[in-house]
């Protein structure tokens, strides 16, 4: 590991006076970062400790918004009940990744910032509809998600004096349903081999008011599927619509995943992924029960 | 507050003053900014019960309680525990020298073998007691599913935290 200096930042202000040079890096939870330092991936001149920035570590609901601080661990979207309430694909999501070990510190924007193509949180954040707020010495900013996202795999469009600082998504409709699921080699401690969030709303006439499905490790970086989304918006539940959205999601992944050695194991694992999500999304058999 | 400020005087390689909790006594030390946690356990405090595993986080034989919850110390910046509260095996047992119930759980359902995974494993276990008195099976697997045994099968060692959860009841 080569020679870096640290620094504690206590507050959102210092830790962007630290990163103003744009040698330093942010230590969030450290999961990802010491790896990288320790394998020579990276050669901060300082290395910026930004856990103890209490504004960091808020998870609240605010004006129709859920607001998440960037510091907000895995371990807390699981055992916080704000979460389990308004977002529940965040704790699916969650609780499958890493250890508790690594749950206990890793953090969302530390996830986010690290840009691997397997990133697990961005999935339900993409699908959530997510607006970044980023910090420097040069002001604050908001930007969408995805745009953070248009950048090579295993980066993003931060800027080397940016901070992640809060992620925010509107609350669900109370009547949304929505679901998280991940494939992977093993159970614990799993790498994505593909993941996917589908979350859908209803209208008062039981038509699909608005969905939205994100899919992880299929292409650089976690991608909304707009295709399948602009085919379900708008059309009534039936066992038709479901075949045709499951059809839609696995071509538009298809696509995407080109001639890469998983294509072919992954443009069939998604048909799985897709019908499962779907099925659990569009709840048919309920559906019925409520129209007889 | 003064350790804060002498924290951020410290410039790159040179030694800086730690601060913290280590197995309920207060410790004070130099160390380097970019020392591991579990560096400074074993090599500056020969506290040598904290295993070295495989270094990127994935064993868990390097676990420790950092505030109560367990961590990899081989992923943690020693400087990032300033403050803090950190507890080890070797801090674990009574006064007295008696062992932990979670260590006397372990010993009693031969949930130890070759012993590396040990350490972080009971740390593990008495995190999840300390939280959840009467934990499921699954509550305990997903407890130890950061620490990789190749010895016992881990069905000894699911045995071992449900006798644990039993003896902190007691």
């Amino acid at each position: 590991m080569s020679s870096f200096d640290y620094f504690q930042a206590a507050s959102v202000e210092e830790a962007a006076q630290a990163l103003k040079d744009g040698e330093g890096k942010i230590l969030a939870g450290g999961t990802d970062l010491v790896v990288q330092l320790k394998q020579g991936k990276v050669h901060p001149r300082r290395v910026i400790d930004i856990t103890r920035i209490p504004p960091l570590r808020r998870l609240k609901e605010e004006n129709g918004q859920i607001v998440l601080g960037a510091g907000v661990t895995f371990q807390e979207l699981i055992t916080s009940s704000l979460i389990q309430q308004r977002s529940f694909p965040l704790v699916q999501m969650a609780s499958q990744m890493g250890s508790l070990q690594i749950r206990n510190v890793a953090t969302l924007g530390g996830n986010m910032a690290n840009g691997s193509p397997s990133a697990d949180s961005l999935v339900p954040l993409l699908a959530f509809g997510t607006t970044v707020t980023l910090q420097s010495t040069r002001g604050s900013r908001e930007t969408a998600l995805s745009a953070l996202l248009e950048a090579p795999p295993g980066r993003v469009s931060l800027p080397p004096d940016e901070i992640i600082v809060e992620i925010r998504f509107p609350r669900p409709a109370p009547n949304a349903r929505s679901i998280f699921l991940k494939l992977g080699r093993r159970n614990a401690l799993n790498i994505a081999r593909l993941s996917l969030c589908a979350i859908l709303t209803l209208d008062s006439n039981r038509r699909i008011a608005t969905a939205a499905v994100a899919v992880g490790s299929a292409s650089p970086h976690p991608v909304r599927v707009s295709t399948a989304e602009k085919l379900l918006n708008g059309s009534p539940m039936s066992p038709q619509l479901l075949e045709e959205g499951v059809e839609e999601i696995s071509r538009s992944v298809a696509r995407s995943l080109g001639k890469r050695a998983s294509a072919p194991y992954k443009s069939l694992a998604i048909r799985g992924l897709a019908r499962e999500a779907l099925e659990y999304c569009f709840n048919l058999e309920e559906q019925r029960r409520q129209a007889s | 507050m003064e350790d804060q400020a002498s924290l951020k005087k410290t410039s790159s390689g040179e030694e800086r003053p730690l601060k913290f909790e280590l197995n309920g006594t207060r410790v004070s030390l130099s160390i380097l900014p970019d020392e591991l946690l579990l560096d400074t356990l074993r090599d500056r405090l020969g506290l040598t019960g904290t295993k070295q595993g495989c270094e990127i986080g994935e064993c868990g034989a390097c676990t420790v309680l950092l505030d109560g919850k367990p961590v990899c110390s081989c992923l943690m910046l020693a400087a990032s525990v300033n403050g803090r509260r950190v507890l080890t095996i070797e801090g674990l047992k009574g006064p007295d020298g008696k062992l932990h119930p979670v260590q006397e759980a372990f010993v009693e359902s031969g949930a130890i073998q070759c012993g590396f995974c040990t350490p972080g494993m009971i740390l593990s276990v008495k995190a999840l007691v300390d939280e959840n008195p009467d934990p499921t099976r699954e509550d305990v697997v997903t407890a130890i599913a950061g620490n990789l045994c190749r010895c016992t099968g881990y069905t000894k060692i699911i045995d071992a935290a449900f006798l644990a959860a039993r003896k902190m009841r007691r």
